[in-house]
């Protein structure tokens, strides 16, 4: 039996170590891996969810999240290849046109 | 079994669970090896050639070749192992194990023999036994993850050739694997399960009172569909565009040497296994026996060899009968021909059953 | 054996968001989600590991190496102007926020009813292994709007992603 406690702190360190990567790095590409692990740590939680509660409902959950998933990566990389066309480069800082 | 396993000191479940691992991953392994035995003989049949006859056992027996087998193992084993100075080491000495193991482990969910009961026990003769909730879903998951392998060392390789080759599987194992899971899914819900002993037991009886009632003759467009797509999904000819020979030097295991390049290539060997295994056990009822529907275990044990080699003998007999495709007929191929006849096999099922077909 | 899983997923993810080179940052990116389905497969629920290595392993993070191959751009760049200040707040910030978070959470009462269930429902029957047809069952009996809504906003991805990326339409 897995307790609750062990799991919560895990999607918990998970997803700090998400927030921290989209904050810290400047790999486009990088951040966009950094926000999947966001999600899933989310989906550790639904999953978990509706294991001790003995329902589905998390379960369903956590597949629309990856549906989710799957679509946000779609146009992430959209726009990452499309950035790259514009810029020759994938690094973040560069995109400040909006500064004028 | 009680005596024996109580001999090592394990429990009865234990020591079966540890056979049938040896047993299947052992088979896997031969099969796989000898397989490069039959391509290479079988590619020489098909082309009017003799093949490797040169090496001799003890400088005397031919054996059709088969010490050939030996001799490359043998080589393979004591070349010097090379690594370029130019690659990223630990990613190239990961990179062959990457692509082998999950060739080999994709085998576990597949019963290759009737369950049978000994001392009132149940045996289950596949590895993960059945009603483990992954069922077929397992062998998609391994697929899917295989494709780490030849990325890796593509990668790895730091190798312009090699990248491409990279990049060429990667695309490749995308497309082909959206068609292939609907081919399977279409499979799911006439079987109204996702077990492949569910499958199996599905496709037990007799369809016209003439044929087995098997997948191919219920589902011919998803068969197709699937069967292509193992090709794609083993990269092997018409679509090996990871390799290329002709195109790219050797793509992803152009830096390749020794015994990383001999597991490199073993790997594919036992994808093939692995796939020739899932044809047979989708669309072939698998160790079922046709219009024996109580056949002793050791006979659906035969029938699933007998499947499963034939299935790799059509993987060979492809590989030296049709070319290469261009990369652009490869997208083709699997977007606008493959990916649609996959969802119309799907929706014209739902449809078939919605109006109480089966 | 969680504890393993535990381990493969935060090791990955913490070498994920250190790693300079963005092909291994993928990579250990692919060790996490290999760590989580392990989880999901302890908390028995193997067709969520299945799906989960399909879906994230399979297609995203092949198609993230495939970009970054394409690319070609394997090494961060260093930052034009370092921003140390923001950056310790920054960090601080995370740390203080996780902290409060950490403790609300851990010391809910929520959590201690939900253990307290759990308890209550493997005592009443052993947990049962998910499988397909009951997440099945489940999406199409009480989440249809939100399939139908995931499988619009796929298609609206798609269709974005190739306006985004053809040069010219």
């Amino acid at each position: 039996m897995v307790s609750m406690n062990a799991v919560l702190l895990i999607s918990f360190l998970l997803w700090s170590v998400g927030v921290a990567g989209v904050l810290i790095r400047r790999n486009a590409l990088v951040i966009l891996m950094c926000v999947e692990l966001m999600l899933n740590a989310a989906n550790l939680n639904f999953i978990a969810f509706a294991r001790m509660s003995g329902t589905v409902h998390g379960q369903a959950f956590a597949l629309l999240v990856m549906g989710f998933a799957a679509a946000e990566v779609a146009v992430g990389l959209a726009l990452v290849v499309a950035l790259y066309r514009k810029k020759g480069n994938i690094q973040v800082d560069e995109i400040n046109l909006l500064k004028g | 079994m009680e005596s024996v396993a109580h001999s090592i000191g394990l429990s009865a479940v234990m020591t079966w669970t540890l056979l049938k691992v040896l047993i299947v991953f052992g088979s896997v392994m031969g099969v796989s090896s000898l397989w490069t035995w039959v391509e290479r003989r079988g590619s020489a049949m098909l082309q009017d050639r003799i093949g490797p006859n040169r090496a001799l056992l003890f400088g005397r027996w031919q054996l059709l070749g088969l010490p050939q087998l030996v001799a490359d193992g043998l080589k393979f084993f004591f070349k010097e192992d090379q690594v370029p100075p130019h690659v990223t080491k630990r990613l190239y000495w990961i990179a062959p194990m990457l692509a082998f193991v999950p060739a080999l482990i994709g085998f576990a969910v597949i019963p290759f023999g009737r369950s049978f009961s000994y001392q009132g026990a149940l045996y289950h003769l596949s590895i993960l036994e059945p009603g483990n909730g992954m069922g077929m879903l397992y062998p998609l998951a391994i697929g899917a993850v295989a494709v780490y392998g030849i990325l890796v060392a593509a990668w790895s390789s730091n190798n312009k050739w090699a990248i491409l080759g990279g990049m060429r599987a990667s695309a490749q194992m995308v497309s082909y694997e959206i068609s292939m899971g609907l081919a399977v899914l279409a499979i799911f819900m006439k079987v109204g399960g996702y077990d492949p002993g569910e499958i199996i037991t599905e496709q037990a009886g007799v369809l016209w009172k003439v044929l087995p009632n098997w997948f191919i003759f219920r589902q011919p467009l998803g068969f197709l569909v699937f069967f292509v797509c193992m090709f794609a999904e083993t990269n092997r000819l018409p679509f090996d565009f990871a390799e290329g020979e002709s195109e790219i030097v050797a793509g992803f295991h152009t830096e390749f040497g020794s015994m990383k390049f001999a597991l490199l290539a073993l790997a594919e060997y036992a994808h093939m296994t692995t796939a020739s295994a899932l044809i047979a056990t989708v669309y072939f009822g698998g160790w079922s026996v046709p219009f024996m529907p109580e056949a002793p275990v050791l006979l659906t044990i035969l029938f699933f060899l007998i499947k499963l080699l034939f299935f790799m003998w059509v993987f060979v007999w492809v590989r030296w009968t049709l070319p290469r495709f261009r990369y652009d007929q490869l997208m083709f191929l699997g977007w606008k021909v493959l990916l649609p006849i996959s969802m119309v096999n799907l929706i014209g099922n739902a449809w078939w059953m919605t109006r109480g077909g089966h | 054996m969680f504890l393993l899983f535990a381990l493969i997923t935060i090791i990955g993810a913490l070498a994920m968001s250190q790693q300079k080179n963005v092909i291994v940052a993928g990579l250990c990116m692919v060790l996490t989600f290999l760590g989580v389905a392990g989880l999901f497969l302890m908390l028995s629920n193997p067709v969520a590991a299945a799906l989960q290595v399909i879906v994230y392993s399979g297609a995203i993070m092949v198609l993230v190496l495939f970009t970054i191959m394409l690319l070609n751009s394997h090494e961060e760049e260093p930052a034009i102007q370092s921003r140390p200040i923001q950056r310790w707040v920054g960090a601080l910030l995370i740390a203080v926020f996780g902290a409060f978070a950490f403790r609300i959470v851990m010391g809910s009462k929520a959590l201690v009813d939900i253990n307290t269930l759990a308890d209550a429902n493997t005592a009443v029957r052993p947990m049962e292994a998910m499988n397909l047809a009951k997440v099945g069952e489940e999406i199409f009996r009480h989440y249809l709007l939100g399939f139908e809504i995931v499988g619009l906003l796929l298609l609206a991805a798609m269709v974005g992603a190739v306006a985004l990326t053809k040069k010219e339409l």
